[in-house]
């Protein structure tokens, strides 16, 4: 039936893991047509039934930068690093908003398809890292409404603007990261459904979204603060396309970077030990 | 090498029962434990007392092309077997070996998202089973024609939802393992 398989292909060995693996890079190749079909699931679903469709995915920052820019921008007056706030605002919800949605998607990703994993064998992985990759098509939708804004507002991207690919990839990596540990610990803890919320509401409040890292000014604070990716991201991001770009120092940078690695790889290595008794659990 | 399609070996497979099981414990109670009990783990030792063995020392061989009933009665072990045949769920002690893909009617219609069409669901289900794109396209019009549902491929699942069986069940043909 099937002559173009090869036997390495067909043969399947059944054993308790040990497993000190972290990703199964061969196998998840060989599922890459599932990790495909399951992004576009998400996509496709997200606005079934919707009469705006994917304008949904321009319209929710822009609504939240609106009230944003009422409330933090005009009513408490928060410094802006002199940018005009809407644009500050838009320019920051943008990389958050892929952070968000990345992490709430996966951290529910395993129990949304609970249906899957107790029928059916496929890395679990999948699962997760589809919902992320949804996400980021979001945000490739979302992001031309940022240009718009430039563009009324005058502003122009400088030379750090290459960068942003390695902002975003940073964006992800943490998200998937954290993903990682929610979505397995919500398959043995459901409370992780209710600490999803407050955990990305807090993150927000710690990331420079609605106000200007600018505005923390002690030393010992400010390398603290350093440490969660996504200052560096959302600086980096914000301010390699509006204006004078405002680096962040090396340390911090090396040192974000090196916490959303460990934050991956612990994700990876969790999710693989939990991974054999999903089913048996969910 | 051998032609057995199917190569069981001396398979357990313990659940947990009775009290506490993982999933009702709370985080606070785990993480108590996890540092008062260090060596329980995440949901506590198993023991003999809390646990109990659905399978043990399974063995059987499947030549190629052979098919085998497996009856017993409720509570006896067929599903989980063929759970861990099918590696939704480990064993845990023995091994198997399997040449073929393997599809399980346990799975029936498991991909099948309402909102989406027909034809979206065959790939779904299709990539599910771990079919590449150009295997679904070329037996795409044969799972259609087959399933007997031409007239409404292209519209929502949703819509005519109790024949979704049917269509996945078509679509299992192109397994080569079959179960349950």
């Amino acid at each position: 039936m099937e002559a173009e398989k090869t036997s390495e292909d067909l043969l399947v060995r059944i054993q308790p893991t040990s497993g000190w693996k972290i990703v199964d890079f061969k196998e998840l190749m060989r599922y890459k047509e599932l990790i495909f079909f399951m992004t576009w699931r998400d996509l496709k679903v997200r606005y079934k039934q919707t009469v705006l469709g994917v304008a949904w995915a321009i319209i929710q920052p822009v609504m939240t930068m609106v009230v944003f820019s009422v409330f933090f921008g005009n009513l408490a007056k928060v410094p802006s690093d002199g940018i005009p706030y809407p644009l500050f605002s838009l320019a920051g919800l943008l990389p958050w908003q892929l952070f968000e949605n990345s992490l709430r998607n996966a951290s529910r990703s395993l129990v949304a398809n609970r249906n899957m994993i107790t029928k059916i064998y496929f890395p679990r992985i999948v699962l997760p890292l589809s919902s992320v990759l949804a996400s980021v098509a979001d945000f490739l939708v979302a992001l031309p409404i940022l240009i718009v804004f430039m563009i009324y507002y005058q502003y122009s991207p400088n030379i750090y603007a290459l960068l942003i690919p390695y902002y975003l990839l940073l964006t992800v990596v943490t998200a998937f990261g954290v993903g990682l540990w929610f979505s397995a610990l919500n398959v043995l803890y459901r409370d992780i459904g209710y600490i999803v919320p407050f955990v990305i509401q807090i993150w927000m409040y710690l990331s420079p979204i609605a106000y200007g890292s600018g505005m923390i000014s002690n030393p010992t604070l400010r390398f603290i603060y350093n440490l969660n990716p996504m200052v560096g991201v959302i600086n980096g991001f914000r301010s390699s396309l509006l204006g004078e770009y405002v680096g962040m120092p090396i340390q911090s940078m090396v040192f974000s970077a090196l916490i959303s690695l460990l934050i991956l790889i612990s994700g990876l290595f969790y999710f693989r030990r939990m991974e054999r008794q999903f089913a048996d659990v969910i | 090498m051998t032609d057995y399609a199917v190569e069981v070996q001396n398979i357990g497979k313990r659940y947990r029962i009775g009290a506490a099981p993982a999933n009702y414990r709370t985080f606070r109670e785990t993480l108590n434990d996890t540092f008062t009990n260090p060596k329980s783990r995440l949901h506590g030792r198993m023991t003999d007392r809390n646990t109990f063995w659905a399978l043990k020392d399974v063995s059987f061989n499947v030549k190629q092309g052979q098919a085998l009933g497996i009856i017993g009665r409720n509570g006896a072990g067929k599903s989980t077997l063929l759970k861990i045949l099918s590696r939704v769920t480990e064993p845990t002690e023995g091994s198997a070996q399997i040449r073929g893909r393997i599809g399980s009617l346990l799975e029936v219609g498991t991909g099948f998202h309402p909102e989406l069409t027909g034809r979206e669901n065959i790939y779904l289900n299709g990539a599910i089973l771990g079919m590449k794109h150009g295997e679904i396209d070329k037996k795409l019009d044969e799972i259609i024609a087959f399933s007997e549902v031409e007239d409404f491929v292209d519209t929502p699942v949703k819509c005519w939802w109790s024949m979704r069986y049917w269509l996945s069940g078509t679509l299992n043909f192109s397994a080569n393992v079959l179960g349950k």
